[in-house]
């Protein structure tokens, strides 16, 4: 369930493996009608390329502080 | 009123049919988009503990083998989506075209991308914790089981999402070490095949295993680390098919599945009696 509530079988309807309640399927109806917004998208894009970034040099300072000890 | 708990044993059964139903193409499809990660990782860390102490001398060269790591990183996501959604259709008895496995929302491949990274960044800084490693590895499992759910692009839904799904925590964290048992267990036996392969050439006239024998051996650091790169792309697939398992119960508990499907079975039972 998308909204985390507690309801019968019945009420729920399976769709792509994922279960939806009314509300949920309404909503999701109006997120098909206006699409997420470019900001949400924007955002999401440069957080996955800062994090891409600081993933490469992480690894590299994590990485070199490990072998430290390591003559 | 039935006190059904999503039992470790039951979920590892069910990964484990989930993969064979799933088909091992998708499986196979997961292994060739590890392969390039666990490779640069293992090339990454042999280099490091090649130059020791001296690694600082060499940024451009770890900076740019890093660079690699990622992008091989980014791959390995695009895999475990693809057979995640696998996994989940096959699970849903929707079996599935494999169109419909390869038809995945962007802004859920995007979230799980964004979520993994995060979660690789922890891994990293925990990694020499003893605590961190395992509860990092049950976040990535969750990230992965849940990535589909993500139906909009956010930056904290992924994360509500693996919180939504961290209880009960008993069967994670039972999960998660038989897992690291698998692992060590999947080590032993990539090296015991090896080992039987080497033997078997030196049955073969002509063939001289001596150099084979010396690179195959524990004394070998390189070949240590390409055992564990190898167990662990092994393991994988059932790691994914049990957390997705884990997810799906934890979500038929929610909306009554669970129960519909004991009352399927008891009616079944009984037709067969």
């Amino acid at each position: 369930m998308r909204c985390g509530n507690v309801i019968c079988q019945e009420c729920a309807t399976a769709w792509e493996g994922i279960h939806y309640c009314v509300g949920c399927l309404a909503n999701r109806r109006v997120e098909e009608k206006h699409p997420s917004s470019i900001g949400s998208w924007l955002a999401l894009l440069i957080a996955v390329a800062g994090l891409g970034f600081l993933l490469t040099m992480t690894r590299v300072l994590v990485g070199a502080f490990l072998v430290s000890p390591i003559p | 009123m039935r006190a059904d708990r999503p039992g470790t044993a039951a979920i590892l059964d069910e990964s484990t049919e989930l993969v064979s139903r799933t088909g091992y193409g998708w499986a196979a499809l997961l292994a060739l988009t590890m392969l390039p990660l666990r490779f640069l990782e293992v090339l990454f860390a042999d280099r490091l503990l090649e130059t020791g102490k001296a690694a600082g001398e060499y940024g451009n060269t770890f900076r740019t083998l890093s660079l690699y790591v990622t992008l091989a990183f980014v791959l390995s996501i695009a895999g475990k989506a693809i057979f995640v959604r696998a996994l989940g259709l096959a699970l849903h008895g929707e079996g599935g075209t494999k169109r419909q496995a390869l038809r995945i929302a962007p802004a859920a491949v995007a979230s799980f991308l964004y979520a993994s990274l995060v979660i690789e960044i922890l891994l990293l800084l925990f990694s020499f914790t003893i605590v961190g490693i395992p509860v990092v590895a049950i976040l990535s499992g969750l990230a992965a089981a849940t990535f589909e759910k993500n139906d909009r692009p956010s930056l904290t839904r992924p994360f509500q999402l693996i919180g939504q799904h961290t209880r009960p925590i008993g069967p994670l964290v039972a999960i998660a070490f038989t897992f690291a048992l698998a692992f060590l267990l999947a080590m032993i036996n990539l090296f015991a095949a090896f080992g039987i392969g080497i033997w078997l050439a030196g049955a073969v006239p002509g063939v001289d295993v001596t150099t084979w024998t010396a690179r195959l051996s524990l004394g070998n650091r390189l070949y240590v680390l390409l055992l564990a790169a190898g167990a662990s792309v092994l393991v994988e697939p059932f790691w994914l098919a049990a957390n997705v398992v884990f997810v799906r119960r934890v979500g038929s508990r929610e909306n009554g599945e669970d129960l519909r499907q004991w009352f399927s079975q008891i009616r079944d039972d009984e037709r067969a009696a």
